[in-house]
């Protein structure tokens, strides 16, 4: 009775409702993985479409040289831009994937170790939003200081 | 019969739960930043609508500053509805899933997994939704270049 008692503290099961869920919100973590990486290639082919349209205005953009801007400068701000989205979607998409992966593959095999890994992932995926989230604040914080001070 | 339940259980190792756990601190964390931040833009988005009506009004300007001021609040409005819900779905998650761990409450568990996968779904759906958009545009600036 104690026994009982004490492994029902200090133990979690996953039963067949828990798993079922478990499953299909691995499966919407895939999907919404997939969709972030190809979301990524767009933004970074996007990137370099903008870099080589203002490529090619180099020559009417001459004229604004006195104020710092050239075209390619821009088209490279442009790139460099979107190349950062890119990775931003990229690598959050590679983690719901992963986490998608591992918990199916781990709840298909009864296998503790790939299923830890799967909730590793979706660890990861909210720890890098997260911390995306904290650095635009701080950058938000600073431009809000600059424009008072 | 302790047998056939057993197949349908795995039993959550410490590692696990320890992931888990900080899955759920990080997701409360960008809830309430999400929310902060979607309660923000619409104070900033009506404050700023406003501001730009009063002056407006002063200068007896055309209605076209009126649509483009209703815009502006609708746009915000639709931004704000759009990324509440799936910070809210965060937050219930964090929370159930803390409250499950601590009372290791299987019941509770399933809830807050069922939000973790509502809030996978819609972001997957507004992810698709937005590659649409994106891929229409793309079409659209190399077929009118």
């Amino acid at each position: 009775m104690d026994q009982n008692q004490n492994s029902s503290l200090f133990s979690m099961n996953l039963d067949a409702q828990n798993s079922y869920t478990l499953r299909s919100t691995a499966s919407w973590a895939k999907v919404l993985g997939v969709a972030s990486i190809i979301l990524a290639a767009l933004f970074i082919l996007l990137g370099i479409m903008v870099q080589q349209t203002m490529n090619n205005y180099e020559s009417g953009f001459r004229t604004y040289r006195s104020s710092g801007l050239s075209a390619s400068g821009i088209g490279a701000m442009g790139l460099a831009m979107y190349v950062i989205m890119g990775l931003i979607y990229g690598i959050s998409g590679v983690f719901a994937l992963n986490a998608g992966n591992k918990i199916n593959a781990g709840l298909k095999t009864n296998n503790m170790e790939t299923l830890n890994a799967g909730f590793a992932g979706a660890r990861n995926f909210f720890a890098l939003w997260a911390i995306l989230m904290i650095i635009s604040l701080l950058l938000i914080f600073i431009v809000l200081m600059g424009t008072m001070g | 019969m302790e047998n056939e339940k057993n197949l349908f259980q795995i039993e959550l190792e410490d590692i696990a739960k320890s992931h888990l756990k900080e899955t759920a601190r990080w997701a409360r964390f960008l809830a309430i930043t999400g929310i902060v931040g979607i309660g923000l833009l619409v104070v900033f988005g009506i404050g700023s609508a406003v501001y730009n009506a009063s002056s407006s009004t002063t200068t007896n300007d055309d209605g076209d500053t009126y649509a483009a001021i209703a815009g502006g609040i609708v746009g915000s409005l639709v931004v704000a509805a759009l990324y509440f819900f799936p910070c809210l779905f965060l937050l219930r998650f964090s929370n159930k899933m803390d409250r499950a761990l601590l009372s290791d409450d299987a019941s509770l568990l399933s809830e807050s997994l069922r939000n973790l996968k509502i809030t996978f779904r819609y972001m997957g759906v507004l992810t698709i939704i937005m590659l649409g958009f994106f891929a229409l545009g793309m079409i659209g600036a190399l077929t009118s270049n």
